[in-house]
């Protein structure tokens, strides 16, 4: 109750031109844009360039903010929005630039024929790696709608209700793609796993 | 009404586990799933195995910040005009407080300021405006009041 009313003053400092209240806002809240950036995004991605992005307009759109959602909740909407810009964005260059790059000597098969296989990346690539980059690189390897659901429930832990308002899709989507975003999280992790 | 447990492929009915381990199931779905799991080993697996997934991505260690990027966004957002320092922003009572003491320099100017010695009579009667020109004096009968004369006294230096 108290954090929610400090919360609405802190809003309305900043909507007042307060640049303290806009520091107040962004210490609190930077953990927590940076964490699902980083695994939105994976350790190859402009993280912290979608945390600024995020941020900036995150307090352009506060000004007119009237209270209607939490700020986290508004928080992750922003957040969610431009880390799939980024993926997206992401996801085009590594297709113009490397998926029909021999991964081998031989050059019979490619990462974009592997990824489309549904089969794992090489097993060296894997092996030797902690819990944490084997489970990012599952993610990694999810489409960025799918990797959106699975960070905010799996990770992040929203409510099924809470990622629906985050995503803007309906309940239902939200159920179904956490529920091919799991599976197939599931086969890149399997092995490693059982 | 408990609906029969319709068969269902194995593939959409793992579709269904995911909301099952989070207890998003209606409960009649929680029905049929408990009857298929009854009757489906490798669909049991399946269960098992995304409970471990799930575990595994909730355990993930929450990826901590390695720079501070407030500097860059407070200078955007000062140059969209959003934000302004303390020092920089109007304050209403900022105005009264320097009014008020823009009236009080004055007064204090004034009050003590030094005061104007005269170098002679001419000069303290032209201040005083007792004469109306320079020729003379309008006085009725020809004599200066007596205050004019007390104060010609105290430039002279005479007692009276």
């Amino acid at each position: 109750m108290n954090s929610r009313v400090d919360e609405r003053q802190l809003i309305q400092r900043y909507q007042q031109g307060d640049q303290s209240a806009a520091e107040a806002i962004f210490r609190q809240y930077h953990p927590m844009v940076h964490g699902l950036a980083a695994r939105m995004l994976g350790p190859a991605g402009d993280v912290e360039d979608a945390v600024q992005e995020v941020f900036i307009r995150a307090f352009r759109g506060l000004k007119t903010f009237r209270g209607e959602s939490a700020l986290k909740t508004w928080l992750y909407r922003v957040a969610t929005n431009v880390c799939l810009t980024y993926a997206e964005r992401s996801k085009r260059q590594q297709t113009t630039e490397s998926l029909d790059d021999p991964l081998g000597e031989e050059g019979s098969e490619t990462k974009g024929s592997v990824i489309a296989s549904g089969d794992r990346l090489p097993e060296e690539e894997l092996l030797g790696q902690e819990l944490g980059s084997k489970i990012q690189a599952a993610l990694d390897h999810l489409s960025p709608e799918f990797r959106a659901v699975l960070v905010l429930r799996d990770v992040e832990g929203l409510s099924y209700e809470e990622v629906a308002a985050t995503t803007g899709a309906n309940l239902g989507t939200v159920k179904s793609r956490l529920a091919r975003a799991r599976a197939q999280a599931m086969k890149w992790l399997k092995e490693y796993l059982a | 009404m408990r609906r029969e447990s319709a068969p269902m492929d194995c593939g959409s009915f793992q579709l269904l586990l995911s909301a099952y381990v989070d207890d998003q199931l209606a409960p009649d779905e929680v029905w049929i799933v408990h009857a298929h799991l009854m009757r489906c080993t490798g669909c049991a697996s399946y269960l098992t195995q995304l409970s471990t997934t799930i575990h595994a991505f909730r355990s993930l260690p929450h990826a901590v910040p390695t720079s501070d990027p407030w500097n860059a966004i407070a200078f955007t957002l000062r140059r969209e005009g959003l934000v302004r320092p303390w020092w920089a922003r109007p304050r209403p009572w900022t105005v009264g407080a320097a009014t008020a003491g823009i009236v009080v320099a004055i007064y204090a100017y004034s009050a003590l300021r030094p005061q104007p010695q005269y170098a002679n009579l001419d000069a303290y009667w032209r201040e005083h405006a007792i004469f109306t020109s320079q020729e003379e004096p309008a006085f009725s009968n020809g004599t200066p009041p007596l205050e004019a004369m007390e104060a010609t006294y105290q430039l002279q230096g005479v007692t009276p």
